[in-house]
């Protein structure tokens, strides 16, 4: 459970709860994204925040004791070389110096960059930055893990791998982001923000399905599916059906549908889609573009975006048999190695 | 024009060394230099200035910080107070040293209550030339301070490091080059000092007697030793200025950001 009181003057103000073991936020830039995960991360303190996890306030908790960490699009890494960055950290928890230097190691290794340790952190990438700064949030073993668009400068072949790091680093994640592939990759709750207020809080099925405004639409505009990759099958949790992959893939992984790339129809297609599944319509909803976003009851569960004209063609009506199909082409990797309990 | 620029430049800034090494007594300069007044004006110099800068990074660090992030209101004045030596003659300085801390002066009386005496004693040289330095080190570490980056600090906070910690691995080793710069900016002020020093501390020999003050009461009645002394000075100082040159430059580069 994750439960957040923050308030900053004009900026924020924040009041939510959500048993999620992610929570995803978005927002239009100065929604005051940042603004909440600098409040849930402390740096501005004020009498009154409530931040709490799983029991636990942390605003009632001395720094070292709060187990926190934070992974931000700079993750502004000090001292000088990675192996110093996680010393730091660990300074107050593992006393013997000895033991710190094994234990550094271990983290840097688990974390991708143990050929890094030694390096000067103003030359690395910034996908090795984000690795460095997830060994650093390993070293505090955070009960929360805090996320700034942390993929914003990491190259995208990189980002399902540490995708799958942010996610094994922590019990809970919140993370604000701008890109729809995080909140199809991360998302079980999605909280939309709007000039400091949580305008929506919902699962992110439910965000995907019924928007409360343009840029939720435009940001939760995928549906992420969690599964198990053989070749180029996806074999999705829960029974969850199947997907089918332009490419192959092996082990634990999300994979992203776009709404817009569900083509529906009141028969079996006879194209180049190698995803076909009958589901039913569960729900309409329109955007204030025009489009109408159409949830689908089915294995798996997907949501359908359709013209209105598209929709009054088809009859479509909620209850009604339809069949989905999506290319294997429009069905994007963006998580591995996914954990399989959660989500 | 550039080769013009440097050339004047060149000119104007060696002529007084061309001067004093066209004019030094070679042959009497081992003489000169081995009198005891010298060698104990050049021990003056030298420890007055190490000791002076020490002082001024002790308490100029604290003040650039405070002067940087401390309250708002405070980091006007405080910045004024602490460059106004730069533009204020140092006589000016002395003078005002003595007014303050002189026998006679304002809090002389409670300086000697708790049995400290100033003006005349090495104390005083110090005292002197921590004033006249700690201009420099202020406006470097000010500048280091200012470009300090808060979310480097803000992480190791998050992260549950804490403040003694954060200080001594973060941020003292993200300002050592600015610290170094105007600890050596400080120094090379220091060996120089005249005006404050003599105001303050006067010429006593082997006691508050430094090189320039000993070079200048040499002028009056003994130009051959006047102009060995100012070979010994200006030997010091390129040798100061040689070793702490990228320093000095970091640090008028670092007062120039200001």
């Amino acid at each position: 459970m994750i439960e957040l009181a923050l308030s900053r003057a004009e900026r924020l103000h924040v009041d939510l709860r959500t048993a999620a073991r992610r929570l995803v936020v978005v927002g239009a830039n100065g929604s005051g994204k940042t603004s909440l995960v600098r409040a849930v991360a402390g740096t501005d303190r004020r009498p009154g925040d409530r931040v709490v996890v799983d029991g636990v306030d942390l605003a009632a908790l001395a720094p070292q004791d709060r187990a926190l960490a934070l992974v931000a699009t700079d993750p502004a890494l000090a001292p000088r070389t990675p192996a110093a960055v996680v010393d730091l950290v660990l300074r107050g928890r593992v006393p013997r110096r000895a033991d710190r230097a094994l234990r550094v190691a271990e983290l840097l290794a688990a974390h991708g960059c143990a050929h890094l340790a030694d390096r000067s952190v103003a030359t690395l990438s910034g996908g090795e930055r984000i690795r460095v700064a997830a060994a650093r949030a390993a070293a505090v073993t955070p009960r929360l893990l805090l996320a700034d668009e942390p993929l914003d400068r990491v190259a995208v072949p990189d980002r399902a791998a540490i995708r799958a790091q942010l996610t094994a680093l922590a019990p809970r994640l919140l993370l604000a982001t701008h890109s729809p592939d995080d909140v199809a990759a991360f998302a079980d709750d999605v909280a939309v923000l709007s000039a400091g207020r949580v305008v929506q809080l919902a699962p992110a099925y439910d965000v995907a399905a019924a928007p409360v405004d343009d840029h939720a639409a435009a940001l939760v505009d995928r549906i992420g599916l969690v599964g198990t990759a053989r070749g180029d099958r996806v074999s999705l949790d829960g029974g969850g059906g199947e997907v089918t992959l332009a490419s192959t893939a092996a082990g634990r992984v999300v994979v992203a549908v776009r709404c817009a790339a569900v083509a529906l129809a009141s028969e079996h297609p006879h194209g180049s889609a190698r995803n076909v599944w009958r589901v039913a319509v569960a729900s309409m909803v329109p955007l204030s573009t025009g489009v109408l976003r159409i949830g689908l009851a089915g294995r798996p569960a997907l949501v359908a975006e359709v013209t209105a004209k598209a929709a009054a063609d088809l009859g479509l009506a909620v209850g009604l048999p339809v069949v989905a199909s999506v290319k294997a082409t429009e069905v994007g990797v963006v998580g591995a190695g996914a954990p399989a309990a959660g989500r | 024009m550039a080769a013009l620029g440097t050339a004047g430049a060149l000119l104007l800034l060696l002529a007084p060394v061309v001067g004093i090494l066209w004019r030094a007594p070679w042959r009497g300069i081992g003489a000169a230099l081995g009198e005891p007044g010298t060698t104990a004006a050049l021990r003056v110099s030298l420890v007055g200035a190490l000791a002076a800068t020490a002082l001024a990074l002790l308490l100029g660090m604290p003040l650039a910080v405070v002067a940087v992030r401390g309250p708002r209101r405070l980091r006007g004045p405080l910045a004024v107070a602490a460059l106004l030596p730069l533009a204020l003659p140092p006589v000016v300085t002395g003078i005002g040293l003595l007014a303050a801390l002189g026998r006679r002066g304002v809090f002389g009386d409670a300086l000697e209550s708790i049995g400290v005496t100033l003006p005349f004693t090495l104390t005083g040289v110090v005292v002197a030339q921590t004033v006249v330095a700690l201009p420099f080190v202020v406006a470097a570490v000010a500048g280091g301070v200012g470009g300090l980056d808060p979310a480097a600090e803000d992480a190791a906070r998050i992260h549950g490091v804490s403040e003694p910690l954060l200080f001594a691995k973060v941020t003292l080793p993200a300002l050592r080059p600015v610290i170094v710069a105007g600890a050596a900016l400080g120094f090379a002020r220091c060996l120089g000092e005249f005006g404050a020093t003599i105001t303050f501390a006067g010429s006593l020999g082997g006691r508050t007697e430094t090189l320039p003050t000993v070079a200048y009461s040499a002028l009056q009645d003994d130009p051959v030793q006047a102009y060995a002394l100012a070979v010994l000075l200006l030997a010091v100082a390129a040798a100061a200025i040689a070793a702490l040159r990228h320093s000095l430059l970091h640090g008028i580069r670092v007062l120039g950001s200001r």
